[in-house]
């Protein structure tokens, strides 16, 4: 009998409950974990590599985070921790600056036009030139499809802070887009 | 209300849309999660390693740390130890021969039938029909000699090594810094950029290079032309090189693009031929579109611009950019090519470690001339 055998993990128990039995070496809990924090990471990197590099960094940032869960004391920290180790991997990829699975033009939508393909591009390019708190919870927000209280739950942000950087966030986003939509015009 | 709300509301944060798609629809909000959705994480398996399992134990750390600390110092070693073999790897004395590796076949050295043992500097190796012979390019990689084939060993040291192909076939792999090997036909400079190719010529000159790993440089007075693996182009004896294709280009697409290579230059942006090369392209198309419009910018006056801008899209591709900075959109479409970039050759290391120079021989022999 293999340890996954003995600990039965309910995709809906708490977040300490999930680590402590990953920790065990519990595959579904790890397979959990995964689940509910893959879009977090991959959000949090998509504000600084292409999507084709942020879906394999995402496997990356949990293979590392699951190998060093040994290192974590409080079980109830492992969201901020898991957006460190995905902030440093995003980082150290964009220092090497070499896309991890070639040179990648950004996915879009199948059904899109060149247009909005087009629109996707810059608001993605003006996403990223945020400030890390403002781009972070957008890539969440817009990008990811998660909302205010899921941001704060999975990044271990308060909710206040999420929403000022939602809100502070899109006005400097608008703002930037109006300035790119006033310069391709003029 | 509490102070906290009216803060929120004086600094506008009571759009509900925008923290949990509550209220009302804030439009531009939800056009931007419509524009983005396609950017999303999808739902995959975790990626689980073999073998791997958390390593939860405090007291483990301690001889983690050594370990850790003798696997850098494998490390420092093994990168030393790299190093030092590709130095070794790289320096030829000058004018050294090349081994021989193997032949098959009629195959005449300086003229004398014989099982030689090595291509002398300034040395000429001939194959006669269903003949073939593999070399050691110097210590930087292999090359095949098919069928029918007259090669020169024209020059060879330390970052510097040419063979002149007079005619035939000629397959090489090899992984060096660019520059380092070429071979000349007698149109052309056949430059390697870190790569895997194959070149066949006739008598004078005419024929074309199929790059199947890397980059390759093809080069004489008239036109310089970068051709990625996974394409093609046509070599002329008496002229400039044309436009590399890919591969799986449609006959139709590779005829329009030699109608166009055939006009010089004295191409019609809105011509025949290039709307038939548009209505056949696709996304691996885009290198010939983008060679294209670099060689013959009065193209971009066209709908060439627009097909290139859809097959790849990137934002700095406007009319208003291409007659402010042309260059500026031209390296932006160049960055967007799917292809691996020049200065990385060195992640083409599996080309350092040859193991289809038999295989290509024998195609050569077969087939290769054909």
């Amino acid at each position: 009998m293999n340890q996954d055998d003995r600990d039965d993990v309910d995709e809906a128990d708490s977040v300490p409950m999930l680590v402590d039995a990953a920790r065990r070496g519990t595959g579904s809990a790890m397979d959990a974990l995964f689940r509910r924090f893959a879009p977090m990471v991959h959000g949090v990197l998509l504000g600084y590599v292409q999507k084709a590099d942020a879906d394999d960094l995402t496997q990356d940032v949990f293979e590392t985070a699951l190998q060093r869960l040994g290192d974590l004391r409080e079980a109830a920290a492992f969201p901020g921790w898991l957006l460190g180790i995905a902030r440093h991997a995003a980082l150290d990829a964009k220092r090497r600056r070499i896309p991890l699975t070639g040179i990648e033009i950004e996915r879009v939508d199948a059904q899109a036009t060149h247009e909005e393909r087009l629109d996707a591009e810059r608001a993605l390019a003006a996403i990223r030139s945020l400030p890390q708190a403002y781009r972070e919870t957008l890539m969440l927000r817009l990008v990811e499809g998660l909302s205010g209280p899921e941001i704060a739950e999975r990044t271990g942000l308060t909710a206040g802070s999420v929403r000022v950087n939602l809100h502070r966030g899109m006005a400097l986003l608008r703002n930037a887009l109006a300035d790119r939509r006033t310069g391709a015009g003029a | 209300m509490s102070n906290g709300d009216k803060r929120m509301r004086d600094e506008g944060m009571d759009n509900d849309y925008l923290w949990d798609r509550s209220g009302p629809v804030d439009l531009e909000v939800a056009r931007l999660e419509r524009l983005l959705r396609g950017q999303s994480h999808v739902e995959v398996p975790r990626r689980a390693r073999v073998g791997a399992s958390p390593t939860p134990l405090p007291r483990m750390r301690r001889r983690g740390w050594r370990i850790a600390f003798a696997a850098a110092a494998m490390l420092a070693l093994c990168a030393l130890g790299a190093g030092a073999w590709f130095q070794q790897r790289l320096h030829w004395e000058a004018g050294a021969p090349w081994q021989v590796i193997a032949q098959q076949g009629d195959v005449r050295v300086d003229g004398r039938a014989q099982q030689a043992q090595a291509l002398a500097q300034d040395g000429t190796l001939e194959t006669g029909a269903n003949a073939t012979t593999r070399l050691r390019a110097a210590g930087i990689g292999e090359v095949a000699v098919g069928a029918g084939s007259r090669v020169r060993l024209v020059e060879t040291r330390t970052g510097f090594h040419r063979v002149q192909l007079e005619q035939g076939s000629l397959w090489a792999r090899v992984w060096a810094p660019p520059g380092q090997f070429g071979v000349g036909v007698a149109g052309a400079d056949v430059i390697d950029l870190g790569c895997e190719f194959l070149l066949k010529v006739d008598a004078d000159g005419n024929g074309d290079l199929s790059v199947l790993s890397g980059w390759v440089q093809v080069d004489n007075l008239r036109r310089e032309v970068l051709v990625p693996q996974g394409t093609r182009v046509r070599v002329n004896g008496d002229g400039a090189a044309g436009t590399p294709h890919a591969f799986s280009a449609s006959d139709a697409f590779v005829a329009a693009l030699e109608a166009i290579d055939a006009r010089n230059g004295a191409v019609d942006a809105n011509g025949e031929e290039v709307q038939r090369l548009i209505a056949e392209s696709r996304q691996q198309d885009a290198i010939s579109l983008l060679v294209l419009l670099r060689d013959y910018p009065q193209l971009a006056e066209g709908p060439m611009f627009e097909r290139l801008s859809m097959l790849l899209p990137t934002p700095l591709a406007t009319r208003d950019a291409w007659r402010s900075d042309r260059m500026a959109v031209l390296n932006a479409w160049w960055d967007a090519l799917p292809y691996p970039r020049v200065k990385r050759w060195w992640t083409q290391w599996p080309d350092a470690f040859s193991s289809r120079g038999g295989k290509m021989a024998h195609w050569l022999r077969t087939q290769g001339n054909g």
